[in-house]
């Protein structure tokens, strides 16, 4: 009987102390898959958190590029003035205000922004033109701008220490066409200043005003159809003054007030003040003067004038 | 000393049963935890992947636009709803900078859910998109 008592109190004694390691071991384990498991979810968080900044900047560029194209084409200035009127402090500033909230220490560089004239034969990224809402296939992207840029990332979890570096590079577009706009209305311009030639006909200062101002409406209409296929509208603001100089000899001026294309592409406007906003490129007071002579002028008024507005 | 013995013999059952009773408190909710940490982890990526979608979709695009438009943003969310696993419950809401919920679409998820914040900046400030999934 004693001898089975300390048996018994053997076994169990070796009993508690199987029970005891085993435990031990097995409150290691849970300790590394918790501690793993953290870490796979933070670094899980930062990846997403980094495509987050990415998706983010990608769209606050087209966004930027929409609004700089919408200053330049309101001057009818030069559109390669886009990245000059790019500003990102604003977003720099808040993307790292929210980083911080979230715990993470950040880093983000940007590089090599770019924005030039898009051609059919330089594809963008399918993912980042889908994320801003923009077909990959689109007749009317020529013309528009292409956004170019590198943005490396650098996240750190503070809790964790998990880390990620990332350099993503931004091949997208914003759909507004300012280069064509801009080649559009210059071309408009010059079909008017040189076919002056073959409008001056009449008998007085009055009647040659009136032949000009004719021509100009013509020219006007035919153009703004012709675009119009392309999806651009046009409004043309003209003004002729002639005055007679000599018996045949006239004085012509010629000022196109404002002309003004539109484009009218599906997604080419800008978000601004609570509605969307079409893209205009304007030109203003575009002056010609010059001198012609009549074959058989009678004698009608010294001067005449005509002016007058084309729409599409 | 068969007293002594049968003293000796008791606390032994007792310890035994002790350490049965502290193994079984300390390791069972330990495992639960982890399961339950396993759980919340699937579910937090399946409402990372809800947003990343939605962002590759456009869709966050198309909501920065309703809201800098005055626009509802519903029509959107329920689209981001949509992307949610047809076994899980999904619930999208978003929240200006100063934390007012501005819209939220679909069902609440049971506890434990996964939660996954999306931000998005905009010229009057940040949105905070968040999608929570979970057991429906």
């Amino acid at each position: 009987m004693k001898r089975n008592a300390f048996l018994w109190s053997g076994a169990v004694i070796y009993f508690c102390l199987i029970l005891l390691v085993l435990s031990i071991v097995q409150y290691g384990i849970l300790g590394v898959l918790d501690e793993s498991a953290d870490t796979r979810a933070s670094a899980d968080r930062v990846y997403k958190i980094a495509y987050n900044v990415f998706f983010d900047f990608n769209l606050h560029l087209s966004r930027e590029a929409g609004r700089a194209a919408s200053q330049i084409c309101e001057r009818g200035g030069d559109p390669g003035d886009l990245t000059s009127c790019l500003d990102l402090q604003n977003w720099l500033r808040l993307t790292y205000s929210w980083l911080n909230e979230e715990g993470l220490s950040s880093n983000l560089s940007v590089s090599r922004v770019q924005f030039y004239r898009h051609r059919e034969e330089d594809p963008r990224d399918l993912v980042q033109l889908s994320q801003l809402g923009l077909p990959k296939e689109y007749a009317y992207y020529a013309g528009s701008i292409n956004l170019d840029a590198v943005l490396l990332i650098s996240i750190r979890d503070v809790r964790t220490g998990v880390s990620r570096e990332t350099e993503f590079h931004v091949r997208s577009l914003c759909p507004i066409r300012i280069f064509l706009l801009k080649d559009l209305s210059y071309s408009f311009v010059a079909q008017v200043t040189e076919n002056l030639g073959t409008w001056i006909r009449g008998r007085d200062a009055q009647d040659l005003a009136e032949n000009i101002s004719r021509s100009i409406v013509d020219r006007a209409e035919n153009f703004f159809w012709d675009i119009r296929q392309g999806l651009f509208r046009g409004r043309c603001e003209y003004h002729v003054w002639v005055s007679r100089i000599g018996v045949s000899l006239f004085e012509v001026s010629i000022s196109l007030n404002l002309v003004e294309l539109t484009d009218m592409g599906e997604f080419s406007f800008v978000v601004s003040d609570s509605k969307r906003t079409r893209i205009s490129f304007r030109l203003r007071d575009i002056r010609t003067v010059f001198r012609c002579r009549l074959e058989s002028p009678s004698d009608g008024p010294d001067s005449g004038e005509c002016e007058g507005t084309v729409y599409s | 000393m068969r007293a002594f013995l049968s003293v000796v013999d008791s606390i032994m059952a007792l310890t035994l049963l002790f350490l049965l009773l502290f193994a079984f408190c300390t390791q069972m909710p330990q495992e639960v935890r982890l399961g339950s940490e396993a759980k919340v982890a699937y579910y937090k990526k399946v409402a990372d992947q809800i947003l990343l979608t939605s962002a590759m979709n456009g869709y966050i695009t198309r909501l920065l636009d309703s809201f800098e438009l005055g626009e509802s943003m519903g029509p959107v969310l329920e689209r981001i709803v949509v992307l949610c696993p047809g076994r899980l419950s999904c619930l999208v809401e978003v929240r200006n900078a100063e934390g007012s919920i501005l819209c939220l679409r679909g069902k609440d998820p049971i506890s434990p859910c996964g939660e996954s914040n999306y931000f998005a900046t905009t010229y009057s400030g940040l949105l905070r998109i968040t999608c929570r999934v979970g057991s429906g």
